[in-house]
């Protein structure tokens, strides 16, 4: 029952398809020779006649229009919500009691003619938003997307910031080779000294 | 021989700017995280109510001669208060409800309110249950769960008996007994705590 929680209807909903079907009915043009001459009353009413024909015959094929929900309709809808008595079990697989009872308000709510989006919408309203298999973007559980996509910025900001920081270090002194010269004032006296040494 | 010449020493070069509000913004991250954390850890237990104001609610009810009519705590006041919160699919609640119907015809007159928050239900499970324990006093679907939640329940039934100036006298987690229920009230209507 949506009574208890004022949900509103969409505006889509509030016209009866015979209304609808009445309206666009009425705007039939029929051709002109229709309407006049003799036995114009018969003639023009015949529109009438169809009309009201085409009204009945709405009327009673109603029941083969209206929508019964399979069970894979309803697992659809169902496997977005989460069970509220067990952890992190989707509706459409839970056996329990509770999920029984909202896939029967599921298939319910389908049969009226309710989206699926309109269905969550519902259940999320009716329960908290903590029913829903994914998480909206409001209250609490903006956090939820904010902060993984928040570290995910920065921990590749970081990442091209040690990068940059690497790549502008001096690149390590050469291992001394041959032809290597040696600046310090000491050094190059031993080197001087131990060349002499070896002569 | 020469002295050897002094070591030069090259002042460090003085902190980035840059490097400070990096740390800043990773400080900032690892507290938000933290007391995320910290808020997820914060005892849930009903029982913390205890001796401390009741949250206020409203609620519309569903059932019977109360249907469609909302209340709510703060126009209860002056008045002792029994919230019950329950599910039609909850088994240990099966063994109260009678009680609170029984208790309810009882101490009516004496400005006792029940009030039967229906959690996690749908409408038509809810009124079938009421139905079926012949349930009269004033029971409402839990919208948003926020009654389940302001009162930090961890599961059904859970029963919180409100004195007349609001405040929390006695949490009871799980089915109550006879004794139990009436004991509670009478101490109640003497004006004394539990």
């Amino acid at each position: 029952m949506l009574n208890t929680l004022e949900y509103q209807q969409p505006e889509h909903r509030s016209e009866t398809p015979s209304r609808r079907v009445h309206r666009s009915k009425s705007r039939l043009n029929l051709p002109v020779f229709w309407g006049r001459g003799k036995g114009s009353f018969i003639v023009h009413h015949s529109a009438f006649i169809i009309v009201v024909y085409s009204l009945l015959s709405l009327c009673f094929a109603m029941p083969a229009f209206a929508q019964q929900p399979t069970a894979d309709d309803i697992n659809a809808v169902a496997s977005n919500l989460t069970c509220p008595t067990c952890t992190g079990i989707n509706v459409a697989d839970c056996p329990t009691e509770t999920c029984v009872q909202w896939r029967a308000k599921i298939g319910e709510m389908l049969a009226q003619g309710y989206s699926q989006q309109e269905i969550l919408d519902y259940f999320a309203a009716r329960y908290g938003d903590h029913v829903l298999q994914v998480p909206p973007a409001r209250g609490f559980f903006q956090w939820l997307w904010l902060l993984p996509t928040a570290a995910t910025i920065l921990g590749l900001a970081l990442l091209a910031y040690l990068v940059r920081s690497w790549s502008r270090q001096p690149a390590p002194a050469p291992l001394e080779g041959e032809d290597q010269v040696v600046e310090d004032e000491y050094l190059q006296r031993v080197e001087q000294d131990l060349e002499g040494w070896t002569e | 021989m020469t002295a050897n010449p002094e070591p030069v020493t090259t002042p460090p070069p003085p902190p980035r700017p840059r490097r400070t509000v990096w740390l800043v913004v990773v400080l900032g991250f690892v507290v938000v995280f933290i007391a995320l954390l910290a808020s997820g850890l914060r005892p849930k237990t009903s029982t913390l109510l205890h001796g401390n104001p009741a949250p206020d609610f409203e609620l519309t009810a569903f059932n019977g001669e109360f249907d469609g009519q909302r209340f709510s705590l703060t126009d209860m006041r002056g008045q002792i208060v029994v919230l019950n919160v329950w599910a039609s699919w909850c088994v240990a609640c099966e063994q109260e409800m009678a009680l609170f119907e029984q208790a309810w015809q009882e101490y009516r007159a004496r400005d006792v309110w029940f009030i039967g928050v229906d959690y996690l239900d749908t409408d038509t499970a809810g009124l079938a249950y009421l139905e079926r324990f012949g349930i009269t006093y004033p029971n409402g679907p839990d919208i948003g769960s926020r009654i389940y939640r302001d009162y930090r329940c961890a599961g059904v039934p859970e029963t919180f008996f409100i004195d007349r100036q609001g405040i929390v006298q006695h949490v009871q987690i799980g089915p109550m007994t006879q004794p139990q229920l009436h004991g509670v009230l009478d101490r109640l209507l003497e004006g004394g705590g539990w």
